[in-house]
């Protein structure tokens, strides 16, 4: 039983990097080689498809699968925001019912999740935002992250040293 | 006044016909005066047209529970409305050491707060001008350098500014700041809710830089709406209330919390109805006051002089 659902999140984030990969490479992160898949489960997943100032994320997700309660805890189609019915994802054989998870009508977060736009849709959180949130849903309370603004670079991101922004201008030392 | 004018000549004529009642008469003209601009302050004050607000405008939500206090916004204002560099980085937690409120260099400011029921998760609170529907500064400002655009911002124009700095002691929110660096050209400065980026189709660089979506911009109905169906869904994670809905009349900027906003700094002395309308009364007084005041007190003078030459 449970083996069957670190397979259905391994499909899950296999199609999500799937389609974050390419639009990292275009922004210029480094692209990454294909996650390497350990019984059907990527180890790690690198998110940069947002990636104007900061590197791509290399998210470790057999890590975190060892530290989650369940798939649910990041992929909220399985959790309280569900959102497609099940039969879209699996067969209707109760007996198959998380062995028949069907990858090609898994959605990847970006479909519902839009990237950055001029005028964003209120009612619809963004990509970043998503990714971010369901970050924060534990690490608000692990590491600096809420407690510290560096708390963003020392956990996750890179600050992208050719991308010049208001924030690398700003002189790094504290004056007395 | 000069009560020798052509209208004061008739009404000597007429009291000097009824010499008796004369100060009874005088009496009642000054009761009546009285009553006069009792009534009249008190139908100007109802008299001005019921105006609910531009139908369009905008405005920000902002989540105070999604809020992770890392200063993307305050670095966006700083870089979209070219601010001078700040004495401390966007990056340093140091600042949350005292409340700060908006100065000259920085438009908005977020502060943090302590929350003993969740250590580890303390709560930040976004400050800057609120752009109210109906804004004190503008009614207190004496020059008119004050608009509130039909889009939600309230702006403010420098070339009519003659620094007075009334308006900030009028708002409520001590949003407006005051530039004390150049003495011979007075500036408020404060948040303009980004007009020129939003007259372009855009968003404010704050909403837009925050990483969590903490602060969202749309028109100001649908925030409520959208404030109203999070409150609905996630009960237990919201207070059922929404501060800048009916706070002075409703607010641009609408925020939603955990916690009770007095936790969170927000004035909670504030009434539902503009703070224009605590004056208004009074002020619409002013000018029936100015002109009738003096034509009855002119009035009482001839009919005394007029009694005084009898004898």
């Amino acid at each position: 039983m449970r083996k069957g659902i670190p397979l259905a999140i391994a499909f899950f984030v296999w199609v999500c990097v799937a389609s974050i990969l390419p639009a990292g490479a275009e922004t210029g992160g480094a692209a990454s080689p294909a996650p390497t898949l350990t019984g059907g489960m990527p180890e790690t997943v690198t998110l940069g498809s947002l990636t104007d100032r900061y590197e791509p994320v290399d998210f470790d997700h057999s890590g975190h699968v060892d530290m989650a309660s369940g798939c649910g805890d990041c992929h909220h189609q399985h959790g309280a925001d569900q959102l497609l019915g099940c039969r879209n994802c699996h067969s209707l054989d109760p007996s198959a019912f998380r062995k028949s998870v069907n990858v090609e009508t898994f959605r990847s977060c970006k479909e519902c999740h839009a990237g950055p736009s001029p005028k964003p849709d209120p009612a619809r959180t963004g990509l970043a935002a998503a990714y971010h949130r369901a970050c924060f849903r534990c690490h608000r309370e692990v590491g600096s992250v809420g407690e510290d603004p560096k708390g963003c670079t020392e956990m996750c991101h890179e600050r992208k040293e050719t991308v010049k922004t208001a924030r690398d201008e700003i002189p790094k030392t504290v004056p007395r | 006044m000069d009560p020798k004018g052509v209208g004061f000549d008739n009404k000597e004529e007429g009291m000097e016909e009824k010499k008796g009642i004369s100060r009874r008469d005088c009496l009642k003209a000054l009761t009546a005066a009285g009553s006069a601009t009792l009534i009249g302050s008190a139908v100007d004050a109802h008299a001005y047209k019921k105006f609910s607000g531009w139908p369009n405008r905008c405005g920000m939500l902002a989540d105070t529970t999604e809020c992770v206090g890392c200063r993307s916004c305050e670095a966006a204002c700083n870089k979209a409305n070219n601010l001078p560099k700040p004495d401390v980085p966007f990056d340093e937690k140091s600042v949350f050491e005292e409340k700060r409120r908006p100065t000259a260099s920085a438009y908005t400011v977020v502060n943090r707060y302590s929350a003993p029921e969740k250590p580890g998760t303390p709560m930040y609170r976004k400050v800057q001008c609120n752009h109210c529907n109906e804004p004190a500064c503008a009614s207190a400002c004496p020059v008119r350098a004050y608009t509130k655009t039909p889009e939600g911002a309230v702006l403010y124009n420098k070339d009519l500014c003659f620094g007075c700095r009334y308006c900030m002691v009028a708002c409520p929110f001590s949003a407006p700041a005051y530039d004390y660096e150049s003495a011979l050209e007075p500036r408020i400065v404060k948040c303009t809710l980004c007009y020129e980026r939003v007259k372009k189709g855009g968003i404010p660089a704050c909403a837009e830089a925050c990483p969590v979506e903490a602060i969202k911009f749309g028109k100001r109905k649908d925030l409520i709406r959208l404030a109203e169906a999070r409150i609905r869904k996630y009960p237990d994670r919201y207070i059922d209330r929404i501060y800048g809905e009916q706070e002075v009349g409703g607010t641009s900027w609408l925020y939603l919390s955990g916690v009770s906003f007095d936790r969170l700094d927000f004035p909670e002395n504030l009434p539902d109805k503009p703070l224009v309308e605590q004056t208004k009364g009074f002020l619409s007084a002013v000018p029936l006051v100015l002109v009738l005041w003096p034509a009855f007190l002119g009035m009482a003078y001839a009919a005394t002089r007029n009694k005084e030459e009898d004898k």
